[in-house]
């Protein structure tokens, strides 16, 4: 605990260098954009700007990668009060209430009690990351090859079991992302594979172009079908809590920060689902629940600080285990490994500046945050404004030009155009797209992991000799089982699935 | 010959979408499974690089088989009801189109003249003429300083450095 706290003051004075708060800002101000702006998430503008930083010191371009995905939480909130759109998945429940608040003139207590429940859910969460990564990297230390294949395993079950409404095109999904990651070197051996004979396939494809592709611009194509859209702004009227307001509105921000949190620990979640939890479970608790839906404070706290706090939550398998839980955060790897990181419990002993720089800096960009947040929320209700006929054809170039950057070649533009065709029809046929990404990045963990414990085991023993393996193999094939069950029995919950974040 | 377009268009509206993104699936997946036999299963030194895309692409046959099955059984989609009308498609197309126009050109004519005449297909048939080619040029210049200029990147460019 002490030792924590001692490197995360080290990593707060890496964080605080000139250089290092300016790229936080830049990946802030980025966030909040993408998150106000309808139709581009944080995950196409993670993928966008990581060729950008190939000349920045790691400690630096993971800080502004980072910025974005957090900055994108407290920017959707704005078009969610402002506008009655939602900027992001995680920010469709802040519709519900904070717009019939800014219709009854009080859209400057949504956004201040969405900025504080942020901040408080960001801040309490960045602690929980501080207080359980090092030790979960520790115990991460003692897995070998069996243990960390089961434990890939466990994550593809847990995608498979909670995202999407339909397990089958949850699978369909998942070998779509493993076979994709087929193609190009083979890690263990040095063979070349499903090439089909082109010299640019045999580095593999690009996780940034995949998710380009994927995200970015199937997402174009979709708002490209429809461009006469116009958003109607509410002014930012100030307007303070009323007395008795403060009680439930704290409580449900307090909720609200472990509840994300402990949902940001589950591979295959996404920031929308314990955003969308917590307002139904404020609903429960509340005295007046008829009042949900009609603008009430704690209906926007909820959420908002759920949605923020799981952020926190979810770069602990990341830093941990290596295992993104968010299409975002598989993202943030590829990014890592770019500059030469490998995330996963050796992180914190080899590149302990990163790991305790990158947290330390969540500190100061949810600071810098709350300072863009509130007092510029007019200036970024009027950037939604943009008509998407005008910002769909800019977001374009933007992905044609991030796509160029990956390898500086038009064979990168073609494989993105590949992908956002495949993702326009995969959306169309409701098949949830997180998977790919996810399993695409763990995919030659887990090809390596199953033949170095074949290897080294001499079959599969590995796998059914280890209790750790034993377990989360039956919890998998448990949840699979639940997971079929349910929505056989037309049980399961709908969630949203993390596609749009 | 409208005739049969229409249709086929008439035709093709009330197919189940998903069944036929079942077989492509299927055909993807098999296309791994049968190049999977190219890669040795066992090597000298242990499991050798077929070993892996084996029994993925095996899995992923078999679930495409559940997939076509549940396509025609539970989780139909008509082509009707998840793709937008004709109008829809034909901006959808248009997009693709003018991407697959600019990977061609870029490299002899440069970013500047291809990403203009991309994004001019695109701007068109939502704005006067005059404003088309200006938003056009005025956004690829941009675009195209700030990647060239500020961060370096190579940019293909025509003789003129454009």
């Amino acid at each position: 605990m002490i030792e924590s706290l001692g490197s995360l003051m080290q990593g707060l004075a890496v964080a605080i260098s000139p250089m290092n708060i300016l790229y936080c800002f830049i990946g802030c101000a980025v966030g909040m954009l993408v998150g106000v702006l309808p139709g581009i998430g944080p995950t196409e503008a993670t993928a966008l700007l990581i060729p950008l930083t190939y000349g920045m010191s790691p400690v630096s371009a993971i800080i502004m990668l980072c910025g974005i995905y957090y900055g994108g939480m407290y920017g959707g909130t704005i078009t969610s009060v402002l506008i009655n759109t939602p900027g992001e998945a995680a920010s469709v429940v802040t519709c519900l209430d904070g717009y019939p608040l800014a219709k009854q003139g009080r859209a400057g207590v949504a956004l201040k009690v969405a900025a504080y429940g942020s901040f408080v859910g960001g801040i309490l969460s960045i602690f929980g990351l501080v207080l359980l990564a090092p030790p979960l990297a520790d115990w991460a230390l003692k897995f070998g090859p069996s243990e960390m294949f089961a434990l890939l395993v466990f994550g593809m079950c847990m995608v498979v079991g909670l995202m999407g409404k339909s397990m089958i095109r949850g699978l369909v999904s998942i070998f779509i992302g493993l076979l994709l990651a087929l193609v190009g070197m083979d890690t263990v051996s040095g063979a070349v594979r499903f090439t089909l004979g082109s010299n640019q396939l045999v580095g593999g494809l690009s996780i940034v172009t995949i998710c380009m592709g994927l995200f970015g611009l199937s997402e174009i194509l979709v708002g490209m079908e429809n461009l006469s859209q116009t958003n109607k702004v509410s002014s930012v009227a100030s307007s303070k809590l009323r007395k008795e307001e403060w009680g439930p509105t704290v409580g449900s921000i307090i909720r609200g920060s472990f509840l994300g949190f402990f949902m940001g620990l589950i591979p295959g979640t996404s920031s929308a689902i314990p955003a969308l939890i917590s307002y139904s479970m404020e609903k429960r608790l509340s005295k007046h629940p008829e009042k949900f839906g009609t603008g009430i404070p704690e209906g926007v706290a909820g959420p908002e600080t759920a949605n923020n706090s799981y952020v926190g939550g979810a770069m602990i398998p990341l830093f941990t285990l290596g295992i993104p839980c968010s299409p975002t955060i598989a993202i943030l790897m590829g990014a890592f490994m770019l500059h030469g990181l490998t995330p996963g419990p050796t992180l914190f002993i080899e590149n302990p500046i990163v790991v305790w720089g990158t947290i330390a800096s969540m500190f100061v960009g949810n600071i810098i945050l709350l300072i863009m947040n509130v007092p510029l929320a007019n200036v970024w209700a009027k950037v939604a404004q943009i008509p998407n006929k005008m910002l769909y054809p800019v977001v374009l170039i933007v992905a044609i030009l991030g796509a160029y950057t990956v390898s500086n070649s038009m064979f990168e533009v073609g494989i993105m155009l590949v992908c956002g065709v495949i993702g326009y029809l995969l959306k169309k046929l409701d098949i949830p797209m997180a998977p790919i990404a996810l399993v695409f990045v763990l995919s030659e963990m887990m090809e390596r992991s199953i033949l170095q414990s074949i290897k080294i085991n001499k079959g599969l023993s590995g796998l059914y000799n280890s209790p750790i393996c034993m377990t989360l193999l039956i919890i998998s094939v448990i949840i699979l089982i639940v997971s079929l069950f349910a929505e056989y029995s037309n049980k399961k919950s709908r969630f949203l699935t993390s596609d749009d974040e | 010959m409208e005739k049969q377009i229409t249709r086929f268009t008439s035709w093709l509206k009330k197919q189940n979408a998903a069944f036929f993104f079942s077989i492509l699936f299927i055909l993807f997946s098999l296309y791994f499974l049968i190049t999977s036999f190219d890669y040795p299963y066992h090597t000298k030194f242990g499991i050798g690089p077929g070993f892996f895309p084996r029994w993925v692409s095996i899995l992923a046959v078999i679930t495409g088989i559940l997939y076509l099955i549940s396509s025609v059984t539970r989780e139909k989609f008509s082509f009707e009801d998840a793709f937008p009308g004709a109008k829809g498609i034909g901006n959808v197309l248009l997009v693709v189109a003018s991407i697959v126009l600019f990977i061609v050109i870029a490299p002899y004519t440069g970013f500047v003249i291809a990403g203009s005449l991309m994004l001019f297909s695109i701007f068109i048939k939502q704005y006067t003429l005059s404003k088309s080619i200006i938003y056009a040029i005025l956004i690829t210049v941009i675009c195209f300083l700030i990647f060239k200029k500020a961060f370096s990147v190579p940019l293909p460019v025509n003789a003129w450095g454009f």
